[in-house]
Formats: structure tokens, sequence, C-alpha cells
């Protein structure tokens, strides 16, 4: 079906709104803004999740308002949402911790979905958002489709890469050999150097508190993706299995798709066998961490929103399945 | 998006007494994202944010919640939107220019005082949000100022926005060849540079580039709480001047320190001051309200 024809036969009913609303979660209530396509029925609905970083929900440069706008003209419902402690929400700041995102969040937006009588949900997440999703994806069976932009693989707080690239790369020994730099003994005495050194110490002491309990690595996967978070392993297996669509999103020159391609190499492809044509990996050129330009953000607009557009949703289809492997398609899994 | 039909309303009770109003309305040919926030027992005064814009919106953003929320809870009604063309408001934000910013704040203070039931405000601005402040204080019934490390010169303002620019493409190494003002060009030819992940259109630097807020509030005699923010022990000179252009006319200026930069342009962790900000600014309003 021409895409152009099947988004005329979406056309709404009434004039799409956007309008605040409340959610209730475990945290604190919620703020959330939710763009109405005033169709009669909305059984599949787009949830859009931050990353961290302290980004309300309007994400950087209003890329969640603009995705909104377009894929409610679309006729898709979008909730997007602040997580607790950050933005027009209630409780108290939170710390970005990879292997404990924001689950209960998740689940009272998906909660406030299904009080409207949405059955099927498509999210949509950016680093921290997309852990928070493959997190929550398990405890929704309402899932269906899921667009995960520069999801970090590992384990750890947000803002500790270095630390952990220095836990992985670093013996003990080189470790000391470091610490006893002069440069280092002198910043000692700035209270800020001394927290990042200290972070520094924490995350390899860490790994190696791990190493001698055996805690880690798990004996689930291939010890060569040990080095990868289990809490994104599992979903990521689990998830296409149950029938759930994934696409990774990543820049082409960014240290999360240099740690997604390690984790290819290391066999992470071998956890969609049996879920063909469900996972789908695109890159874009440059950088889409952060969002740190009107270029990328455009683009990354344009591939979501394409993206969710040409899904086979309900009892319709809004675009070919054909269509996302004609463009910027670079690897399916 | 087509037209908003009615604004619906997000309604929250806080604990401690005060109910939280959101809304995105119908204004101007375009919709604005407002919240009110009204103590239980009625508002002895109202207090209007005017919000920063570009990436030092998000940098602010939980902090003038947070202000909202602390003023409220202690009797005080609070006003909070977003300019048209930023945030959850309508528009574009190649539309956004200085004067569009005050036209949204002066709706917002009239809607403030309606909706708050108040006839007094005081005006929190901070970064450009304060040049707002400025200039709506001329218009609106202005009872005190509040900065928040105001943009005094819309110039040196404007230098800032492009040493950030190149300090991110020296870090992202897309500096090669560009030259230091290449970003002047561009601005004239596309009409439009991105800083950090924003679009500086050529309207809004237009409207900034000659402003100067001193100038704006000379002889205001109103109440003002100057806040600067960094490491040193003395006012700037840019803060200086604005110090003594309020004070010319006999207004009261108070001036505090908070020994901390907010990274304004890169928001990562939040300010481990901001507790003694918020109540600074608390105490000082409800000086206002007795």
């Amino acid at each position: 079906m021409n895409v152009e024809a099947a988004l005329h036969d979406a056309l709404p009913a009434r004039d799409p709104r956007e309008y605040p609303v409340v959610i209730p979660a475990v945290g604190g209530d919620l703020c959330g803004v939710f763009a109405d396509p005033g169709t009669p029925t909305n059984e599949t609905a787009v949830l859009l999740l931050v990353g961290g970083g302290f980004i309300p929900m309007t994400h950087r440069n209003r890329m969640w308002v603009r995705l909104s706008r377009r894929l409610v003209n679309h006729g898709c419902p979008v909730l997007r949402f602040d997580y607790h402690g950050i933005g027009e929400s209630k409780g108290a700041t939170p710390d970005y911790v990879l292997d404990r995102p924001f689950v209960e969040d998740v689940e009272g937006a998906v909660q406030w979905l299904r009080g409207r009588g949405v059955t099927q949900i498509v999210m949509v997440g950016s680093c921290f958002g997309a852990r928070a999703i493959l997190a929550a994806g398990e405890r929704v069976p309402e899932l269906y489709a899921a667009a995960l932009l520069s999801p970090p693989l590992r384990r750890g707080a947000l803002g500790e890469q270095a630390a952990t690239r220095f836990a992985e790369t670093l013996t003990v020994r080189g470790y000391l050999r470091k610490a006893m730099q002069g440069r280092v003994l002198r910043r000692l005495r700035d209270p800020q150097w001394r927290a990042r050194y200290w972070r520094v110490a924490r995350v390899k002491l860490q790994r190696l508190s791990e190493s001698v309990s055996g805690g880690r690595p798990s004996r689930k996967f291939s010890p060569r993706l040990a080095w990868v978070s289990e809490a994104f392993l599992r979903p990521v297996q689990a998830l296409p299995h149950r029938g759930v669509r994934l696409c990774f999103m990543y820049g082409d020159q960014e240290a999360h798709y240099e740690e997604f391609q390690r984790a290819r190499e290391a066999g992470i492809d071998e956890l969609f066998q049996g879920a063909d044509g469900l996972v789908e990996v695109r890159t874009v050129a440059g950088v889409l961490h952060g969002f740190t330009t009107c270029a990328i953000q455009d683009r990354a607009i344009d591939e979501v929103s394409e993206w969710i557009l040409q899904l086979p949703i309900g009892e319709g289809r809004w675009a070919a399945d054909d269509r996302a492997n004609a463009r910027g398609v670079v690897g399916h899994a | 998006m087509g037209a908003v039909v009615e604004a619906e309303v997000a309604r929250r009770v806080d604990p401690s007494g005060f109910v939280e109003e959101a809304a995105i309305r119908p204004t101007g040919g375009s919709t604005v994202f407002e919240v009110a926030y009204l103590p239980a027992a009625g508002a002895r005064i109202g207090v209007v944010i005017c919000c920063p814009v570009l990436v030092e919106q998000l940098t602010n953003y939980r902090y003038e919640v947070l202000l909202a929320r602390s003023l409220a809870s202690r009797g005080v009604g609070v006003f909070r939107f977003h300019y048209r063309g930023t945030g959850h408001s309508g528009g574009e934000d190649s539309e956004l220019s200085l004067d569009t910013m005050v036209d949204d704040a002066l709706r917002a203070a009239e809607r403030a005082q309606t909706r708050l039931g108040v006839d007094r405000l005081v005006l929190v601005g901070t970064r450009l949000g304060a040049l707002v402040a400025g200039r709506v204080a001329r218009h609106a019934p202005t009872a005190g100022l509040v900065f928040w490390a105001p943009v005094v010169d819309g110039a040196r303002y404007l230098n800032e926005l492009i040493r950030a620019r190149l300090a991110r493409e020296l870090k992202d190494s897309r500096f090669a060849g560009a030259g230091t003002s290449a970003w002047k060009e561009e601005l004239e030819t596309r009409g439009w540079i991105d800083i950090l992940g924003y679009a500086l259109h050529s309207t809004l630097h237009r409207s900034v580039l000659h402003s100067r807020l001193d100038a704006d509030v000379e002889g205001a005699r109103i109440p003002a709480l100057l806040v600067q923010f960094g490491r040193g022990d003395s006012l700037r000179p840019d803060l200086s001047r604005l110090r003594n252009a309020l004070t010319e006319g006999g207004g009261r200026v108070d001036v505090r320190s908070i020994r901390e930069e907010p990274a304004w342009f890169f928001p990562s962790s939040p300010m481990k001051s901001a507790p003694r900000l918020l109540k600074m600014t608390t105490e000082w309003v409800l000086t206002l309200a007795q």
C-alpha cells in the first residue's frame, strides 16, 4: 500500500490536540503531555522516554514535542512524560544507574495509557530511556515495538563511561602507576578531581569484588558478553521472542555504537535467532547520542517517525513492510 | 497541529495544600503551556517566572518548578509558562524573538493576576528570562524583581553562546577549517545557526543584540533580588551596572552570591546549591508579601 494513501486513510476525525496529564506512579505523581489525534479509538499509542542528564520530557530542542506533533498529525496518539524528580513531576532527584532504570515510572505511564483503552504500545527511548524500555518491557504485555536510540550496553551509572573503560582495560598495577603520577597527586588537592578519582577507583573495586565473589558474569550468556549488562541482554533476547519488534539506532561515530559492534562480534546476534525480521539495526552518520546538533535531531525524528509509520499496527497497515529495507537500514539481525 | 478546541487542565493537589494546574491554552493564534500554583488559602502575592531559552531552559527547568512549589507551599501564588516557539507551547522557534517573549510574559502576567487573584506581582527571570522580566516590569504591576544570573548585555550573551558553540565544535572535532567567525556567514545566509543543538535564528539574534537590562530597569524603583553565581567574591561589572541602575531611582537591591557556576549550556548534574538558592529566593519574596 502507498504510504501517503495509507496515511490519508488514517486521518483523524477531528483536530489533534495536546494536553497535560497527571500520571500516578510509585515515586510520586508524574506529569505528562498527551497528544490526542482525535480519532474515535486509540488502541495503539506511542510512549516517548527521554534519556538521563536531568532532561525534561520536551527532550533537547523540543525533540519529543516535534516528534509527538508529527506522529499525532498522522493519527498516532503519543504520550511523553517526565521521570520522577525531573521537570514537572514530583519526587526526589534521581540517580541514573543503567541497571536500575525507572521501571515504575514507565509502568505508571503504561497504566495511564491502559486507562484510555490502549492495548498496543510502541515505545521510543534514548540512552537511559532505551534501557528503561528494555527493563520495563518484560513487565508490559502491551509492548508491541520499541525504537532504542543509542542504548548503552554496560552497567553502572551514567557519567561513569571513563571509569568503566579504565576498569576493563587497566590492571591494578596500571591503576597504581597512574595514581602515582605527579599530575594526579597534585589534582588530589582539588575536591572535584578527588571525587572524580574516587569514582574511577570505586568502579574498579566493584569489578574486582564481582570477579572474586563470582557474582558476574552470568552463566546464561556467552562469557564473551560478560562485559555487557545482563539487564540489557535478557530483554534483548526475550522481547523479540515474544513478538516485540526492536529497532536499535546509533550514530556510526559514537562510543555506544562501538560497544554494540563489539557485542555483535561477541555473538549478541545469536540472541535474536528465531525472531527473524523483528530486530533491526539502523545507523546514521555522526553521533546520535546526546543529540547535540539540530541536524542529528532532525535525522533522528525522521528515522523514528518513518519506522513507526511503517509498522503494521492493529487492523490496518500504515506502510509497506519493505519500506524500511529500502532506506537507511544498514543491518538486520 | 490543528487548532486546539479547548484546554484540558491537569490538576494535582499537593500534600502541603496548594493546587497545581497545568494546561496548554490557545493564545494569539497559537498555544501556550502554563502552570498555575494556587495556595489553599488564596495568594497574598503572585509570582510570574520568566524562563530562559535555548539549552538554558533545560538547565533551569527543575529549579523553576521547585521554586514555584516552595513559594506556593508558603502562600504565594505562582504562574509559569513557556514562550511560543519553546517547550510545550505552540509555534516555531524561528518566530521567537525578545519581543514575542515579552508579549507572552505580559499575557502571562495578566493571566496570573486573574488565575491567582492578586493585584501585585513579583517577576522572576533567569538568564535571558531576566531581560524579559525587566521589560515586563515597565507594564505590569510589579512589586519586586528577582534575577538569577541575569543577562545584562545582550551582545555579551550572544558571544557566550557563540563561545559555547566553538567549544563544542572543538571537542567534537567539527571545527576543521571553518574559522571562528563562520557562524556570522551562516547566520546571514541560512538565517539560523546551531548552538549546542538549538537553532538561534536571526530574529532572536537581532532582537537580543542591542538589548540592555540595566537600561530597561533604570530608575524603576522596584525592590530587586540579584543573585550572582560563581566563585568570585566581588560583584561582576555588568551586575554592578544593573544594581546601580536599579538603585538610581531609589529602589532597594539585595545582592546574594551562590558560590557555584551552573553549567548553563551543558545540563548534566544538578546544582548543589539549589536548596540554598530556593530558600533565599522564597524568603525574599515572602518579605514583599507582608
